[in-house]
């Protein structure tokens, strides 16, 4: 009874204490390293993208562009319709060297009383969430993003910033996610019921690691195509490039590969059970590249021997010389993407690749691509820039009670996407084989980067993994769609690995209700 | 006799991976003084090329593009081409096409519907899409060319061709022909149209009910005389407050008070309405006080609203066609505009009932001119379908709540009707689905996108009928919002918790 009223008075100290404060004054909230520069009242109306932004990427869940209501097909968008919300942004300063700069968007009215956290690509350099906030906004979550710390997709930032590197590899999404609850909380006068981490590529990375070092920042974690780990990522991107670019003879036309995508979906396609241009589970496809040798002269339709070299290195994993897996290789399947792998060049490799080693492990503007060697130079990256990995220790955030939703494209050639698969069996191996309750991975035929490609990509991850963490309805198959101009044209189902969508044998092939799980 | 000794000779390649071209070539001997054939020709997998001289087709089917956005011409597979002109009357000149795939034939036919006044062979932009899943696949321009009503004028073999002639014969000359070319009839036959092709359905469903096995009537222009008079009475109702028109700023308020009053009635404030006829919205209450803005209506707006809204009757009182629903009001073209002449359903009075190329419109008289035109036996007017449910029939309806061009209350009036005459029972054959937000056949901020002929397919071949449909809305190659599709009378009623964007947050439910 006396228990009963001291908590009584404690929760309404409490309640004193989260009393709701307006937008315009939350700038006078107490923030530990952090600067609010803007706190304004937005009205409902179309988006307005901030003075400086760039342009982001596409986002992950439908570009939102409702606002135009009716616009027919093939009308152009209406800018999308935000509702009212409070904005605002905030410098972060974790570190003397530090200034991440974020915003954080609250729904006016209709807050659904959670939080919905947005990633980045790439090296970041900008808050490249805004339009996954947009959508995130009008769903009715406080969402928030951040550039992670530095200006620009470059790692040259990291030149004698150890801690700007920090903040890029985890500190950045962590303090985000501390402020943004802080000032929810300020905002409504409580603290979300639920938070949402919602990211592909280096935003994958950045779910793996709050889930794996701030287990507690975040109750459900949608990682894409996880850029994870970034440094055996980058040595299989450097150990291709650097091989190819030894002479002239092995970059590959990018008609070549065309016709070698062809000869592979013409080999492996049918398998699965259907030919319909995706491999289920392209693992099973043993295309041997050399059947496409030149026999008279050199054509688009056959391969040189060091044509066929690189080729079989696209497909082949980064080991090092005591045959430990660095990182894998390419999928069948892929090919008709790999001409920015294997046609230009004549040009250096990529900064995104390179910088992990020439800025982040090495901090040697001069350092010389043409030097890197797979085993020295990983193994320095994994010691002076490891931190920027997320490792497969998610004990915590299991017991947190998270929940955590991996998908990767099996036609993904910027991130391997056998990766995610070894991250997942890495997991089961760590803390058992039946870990379904809380983690589960969907592998996507025919699906690109993130997004895009001949197979079926569209699905509401949000809607999922919320009601696996809310309702406990655990994702046991996922309709997706493939969308086409303004039309679907094909539904099928994703199954979670290591199940594959199976034809049933009639109906049509473009009908998820013609599949199932197995 | 000739045809059996032909098919006789068939039946041996028919177990042949894929059919030749010389299969292909052997159908020329089908050829008949009443089916004349322009082409018989395999055409080998590639881009789909849409035949010279038909006209651009609109909005093409989709592409299997590899990133989003592709709009490459689809990839269609081998198959044999017949292109045809059937002449079942000496003034008949029936325009058709039959895409038999060579290889992987799903052993089943699907035919194409038509838009407006037809006039081409419309049904081409879609069969690609029926070529790849198989289908043997066809479609005519029922009889003439031009998309409006003076063919008719003194060819009323023709006007017999439009209403329902072509779609028949294009019917059973591609079942003859697919039999020819696989030695066998098909298995399941489906018909796939919206507009004047949900007309097509229901006059087939009517009037040759063994011709489809399932049949997809979306946005039905049915009847379509009774849709061109009522269409001309609302355009003649509206010239009478020739300042009645609606500024683009004034259709925004008028649109945002239909949706303050009752677009949250069915539990989420999203801009769809989801149940119009529950909408009884006054826009009087609009009617400007003092000066006139931006904000309210003038007298004449008020009328032009009310008639855009109201039912167009009869003098007895008979509804001859629904008036437009609200919560369209963005995409209404008589909001906007007061049309000087009584547009493309003229051609229905003038021509049709008066042939009369200059008949005056002045003269127009709905009681007298509508039972004019129903002489010209383009419509049926049945509503008992027990045939077509005896054999075995599956119908399909859908129709948009936010149909710009067809008032959608037409369609559950025909629905209500077969009901009323068969039993309030018949959703083991027959179901409707209205789309909140959806415009005409396709498009708005509805959740329009739903694999149609695979919803058919399931209910006649699997016994599976669709008690919820989930539809999508796609808006820049983005997937932005799930619903579920309920059947009339039901409709999708939130949960009250999740995203409004997901169709598992809705439920099914009578009203």
């Amino acid at each position: 009874m006396l228990r009963s009223i001291v908590l009584l008075m404690a929760c309404g100290g409490l309640f004193a204490a989260f009393a709701e404060t307006p937008c315009e004054k939350l700038s006078s909230v107490n923030l530990q390293n952090a600067t609010i520069t803007a706190a304004e009242s937005v009205p409902s109306g179309p988006y307005r993208a901030p003075a400086g932004a760039t342009a982001a990427p596409a986002p992950a869940r439908g570009a939102e562009a409702r606002g135009g209501r009716g616009a027919g097909k093939g009308a152009p968008a209406a800018p999308p319709i935000l509702p009212a919300h409070c904005r605002i942004a905030l410098t972060l300063t974790p570190s003397s060297d530090s200034h991440i700069e974020m915003e954080l968007w609250l729904p006016a009215e209709n807050w659904n009383d959670k939080y919905e956290a947005v990633g980045n690509g790439g090296w970041a350099g900008s808050i490249q969430g805004f339009q996954q906030m947009q959508i995130a906004l009008r769903d009715g979550y406080a969402t928030s993003g951040n550039d992670t710390g530095h200006k620009g997709a470059d790692p040259v930032f990291g030149l004698g910033h150890e801690d700007k590197l920090v903040d890029f590899a985890y500190r950045a999404n962590h303090e985000m996610a501390l402020k943004s609850k802080q000032l929810i909380t300020a905002f409504y006068g409580k603290a979300p019921r639920l938070s949402y981490w919602n990211g592909c590529s280096t935003g994958g990375r950045q779910g793996l690691m709050e889930a794996q070092k701030y287990p507690d920042d975040f109750d459900g974690v949608i990682a894409g195509a996880p850029a994870n780990y970034q440094t055996h990522l980058h040595a299989w991107d450097m150990m291709v490039a650097t091989t190819i670019r030894k002479d002239d003879k092995h970059s590959v036309p990018a008609a070549k590969l065309t016709m070698l995508n062809k000869a592979v979906l013409a080999a492996c396609d049918a398998n699965d059970g259907v030919k319909d241009g995706l491999l289920n589970d392209p693992r099973k496809c043993h295309f041997d590249p050399a059947t496409l040798a030149c026999r008279a002269g050199d054509s688009d339709n056959c391969l040189t021997p060091p044509e066929i070299e690189s080729v079989k290195l696209v497909y082949s994993s980064a080991k090092k010389k005591n045959g430990e897996l660095i990182f894998p290789g390419k999928e069948p399947g892929s090919e008709y993407q790999w001409a920015q792998i294997l046609s230009n060049t004549t040009a250096p490799p990529g900064m995104l690749s390179q910088g992990t080693f020439q800025y982040a492990t090495y901090q040697d503007a001069k350092w010389d691509w043409r030097n890197f060697d797979l085993d020295r130079d990983t193994a320095t990256a994994d010691e002076k820039f490891g931190y920027v990995n997320a490792p497969p220790d998610l004990a915590a955030f299991k017991a947190h009670g998270g929940k955590l939703l991996l998908y990767h494209g099996w036609n993904d050639t910027a991130i391997s996407p056998e990766n995610t698969v070894n991250y997942y069996e890495a997991v089961l191996k760590k803390m058992g084989g039946k870990q379904d309750n809380w983690i589960r991975l969907f592998m996507e035929p025919g699906m690109q980067h993130c997004q895009g490609g001949p197979g079926p990509d569209q699905f509401n991850k949000m809607a999922i993994i919320e009601r696996w963490r809310e309702s406990n309805a655990a994702p046991e198959v996922i309709v997706a769609s493939h969308v086409a101009g303004n039309n679907i044209d094909m539904t099928r189902p994703l199954c979670p690995y290591p199940q594959v969508a199976t034809y049933k044998g009639t109906g049509s092939t473009n009908d998820a209700a013609n599949f199932s799980c197995k | 006799m000739r045809v059996c000794t032909f098919l006789f000779a068939l039946t041996g390649v028919v177990s042949a991976a894929a059919l030749n071209d010389s299969t292909c070539e052997k159908l020329k001997s089908l050829q008949t003084s009443e089916m004349v054939f322009t082409s018989v020709e395999m055409v080998p997998a590639g881009p789909a090329a849409a035949p010279a001289g038909r006209g651009a087709a609109p909005a093409a089917a989709p592409a299997q593009g590899r990133g989003r956005g592709a709009q490459s011409p689809p990839i269609v597979p081998a198959h044999c081409r017949v292109a045809a002109t059937l002449k079942p009357s000496s003034d008949s000149d029936i325009k058709m096409e039959l895409w038999l795939p060579a290889q992987n034939w799903n052993g089943k036919f699907q035919m194409m519907g038509n838009g407006g006044w037809a006039g081409s062979i419309q049904g081409l932009t879609q069969m690609p899409n029926a070529l790849r899943e198989g289908y043997a696949t066809s479609a005519t321009d029922t009889g003439h060319e031009g998309a409006n009503g003076m063919f008719a004028l003194g060819h009323p073999e023709k006007i017999t061709d439009f209403a329902w002639r072509a779609v028949h014969l294009t019917a059973v000359e591609s079942k003859a022909l697919i039999k020819a070319y696989y030695g066998k009839e098909p298995k399941y036959s489906y018909w796939n149209g919206c507009s004047t092709g949900g007309r097509q359905a229901l006059i087939e469903v009517t009037k040759f009910p063994d011709d489809f096995d399932g049949v997809l009537a979306g946005a039905p222009a049915n009847p379509h005389i009774y849709l061109h008079t009522a269409g001309v009475e609302r355009a003649i109702d509206l010239m009478k407050h020739p300042d009645g028109a609606l500024s683009q700023a004034k259709i925004e308020t008028l649109h945002n008070a239909v949706l303050a009053e009752c677009d949250a009635t069915d539990g989420v404030k999203d801009g769809l309405v989801g149940n119009p006829q529950k909408c009884k919205f006054n826009p009087e209450t609009l009617l400007c006080k003092g000066a006139d803005n931006d904000k309210c209506l003038t007298e004449a707006q008020v009328a032009t609203v009310k008639t855009v809204y109201a039912d167009v009757k009869t003098s007895k009182g008979e509804i001859v066609w629904t008036g437009y629903e609200p919560g369209g009001e963005l995409q209404y073209a008589s909001l906007r505009s007061i049309p000087k002449a009584p547009g493309g359903g003229w051609d229905s009075v003038r021509i049709l009932g008066h042939q009369d190329a200059n008949y005056d419109w002045h003269n127009f008289n709905l009681d007298s001119d509508l039972a004019l035109a129903d002489k010209s036996g383009i419509d049926t007017h049945i509503t008992d379908l027990t045939p077509f449910k005896k054999h075995g029939g599956k119908l399909l309806m859908y129709h948009g709540w936010a149909d710009q061009a067809i008032p959608p209350g037409n369609t559950v009036n025909f629905y209500n009707n077969v009901l009323a005459k068969m039993g309030s029972k018949q959703d083991d054959w027959m179901r409707l689905f209205m789309v909140p937000g959806m415009m005409h056949c396709s498009g708005g901020s509805g959740t329009d996108q739903f694999n149609k002929i695979a919803i058919l397919e399931r209910w006649r071949e699997q016994n599976q009928a669709p008690d919820q449909i989930v539809a999508s809305h796609v808006s820049n190659g983005q997937i932005d919002m799930t619903r579920p599709l309920c059947p009339y009378p039901q409709v999708a009623v939130y949960k009250g918790v999740g995203s409004t964007n997901d169709a598992a947050n809705f439920s099914c439910k009578a009203q």
